[in-house]
C-alpha cells in the first residue's frame, strides 16, 4: 500500500509500548497492532486524535505516502 | 423464493402436526408416536450436554446430521491468525455474545446461544486458518438445535461477518 503507518516509529521515539498506548487511546490493543502492521482498511479522524494526543505528534508523523514501486 | 421455502416449512409443520391424529387411530400407533417424541427428546438432551464441548464440533456441524440446521461462510483477511484470532474475540464480544469458550491451540471459540421459548438454541464456531503469508481465512458456522430455521440466524451471521470487516476502518 501507498500509505505506510509509523506507528511503531513513533512508539520507539517515545519509548511507550503498545499496550500502554491502548490504554490511553482506550483503542484497543488488537486494532492497534493492525493498525501498526498497515493491515487497517481505513482510520478514523477520533482514532488519528487520540493517537496524536497521546504520543503528542501530528497525523504526518504517523502516516506517511510513499509510492508504489512498478514491478 | 426465501418464502417459498418458508411456505414449505410451515406445510411440512402441519403435515408432522396432523399426522399424530391419524397415528394414534391405528393400534400400537401410540407407540411409534411416543418412540419418535423419545428419539427426539434423547437427542435434545445428548446436545444439551455436550454443546458446550468443543469435541463435538464435526458431529453438529456434519451434513449427516439432520436434526440441526446449519450455516457456513467463509472470509478471507490478509491478517495473520493470532491476530485476526484476537479480532475475532473481540468482535464476538461487541456483537454481544457474551459467553466464549475458546481453544487456543485450534484457533476456535464457540458460542453458545441459550435454549429460549423463541428457540432450541445455537452454537455458532469460528474457526481461524491460516494460509500462509500472513493470510487467515476466517470459518463462521452456525448450528441451530433445530430442523429449519426461519432466517434470523443466517441473518445474525452476515451481519456478524459485515461487522467484522468494517472493523478493520480503525
Amino acid at each position: 500500500m501507498a500509505i505506510l503507518v509509523n506507528l511503531d516509529v513513533m512508539l520507539a521515539k517515545r519509548k511507550m509500548q503498545l499496550k500502554e498506548l491502548s490504554e490511553h487511546t482506550g483503542i484497543s490493543n488488537v486494532n492497534l497492532s493492525i493498525l501498526k502492521q498497515g493491515k487497517g482498511k481505513a482510520i478514523r479522524f477520533s482514532t488519528l486524535d487520540a493517537i496524536c494526543k497521546a504520543l503528542d505528534c501530528q497525523p504526518g508523523d504517523i502516516l506517511e505516502w510513499k509510492e508504489e514501486e512498478k514491478e | 423464493m426465501k418464502y417459498g421455502k418458508h411456505l414449505l416449512a410451515i406445510l411440512f409443520i402441519v403435515i408432522i402436526g396432523i399426522a399424530p391424529t391419524y397415528l394414534l387411530k391405528y393400534e400400537g400407533g401410540f407407540n411409534y408416536l411416543l418412540a419418535f417424541g423419545l428419539v427426539i427428546l434423547a437427542y435434545q438432551a445428548v446436545s444439551f450436554i455436550f454443546r458446550s464441548n468443543l469435541n463435538w464440533k464435526d458431529f453438529y456441524t456434519s451434513k449427516f446430521n439432520i436434526l440441526t440446521a446449519k450455516q457456513t461462510e467463509y472470509l478471507n483477511f490478509e491478517i495473520d491468525q493470532e491476530t485476526l484470532f484476537e479480532k475475532a474475540k473481540e468482535m464476538l464480544a461487541e456483537n454481544g455474545y457474551k459467553k466464549l469458550i475458546v481453544d487456543n491451540d485450534r484457533h476456535l471459540i464457540l458460542v453458545k446461544e441459550p435454549i429460549s421459548f423463541k428457540s432450541w438454541g445455537e452454537n455458532i464456531y469460528v474457526t481461524l486458518i491460516d494460509q500462509g503469508n500472513g493470510n487467515s481465512q476466517l470459518i463462521y458456522e452456525s448450528v441451530a438445535f433445530q430442523v429449519y430455521t426461519w432466517g434470523k440466524n443466517e441473518d445474525n451471521g452476515k451481519k456478524f461477518l459485515q461487522n467484522m470487516e468494517d472493523s478493520f476502518t480503525i
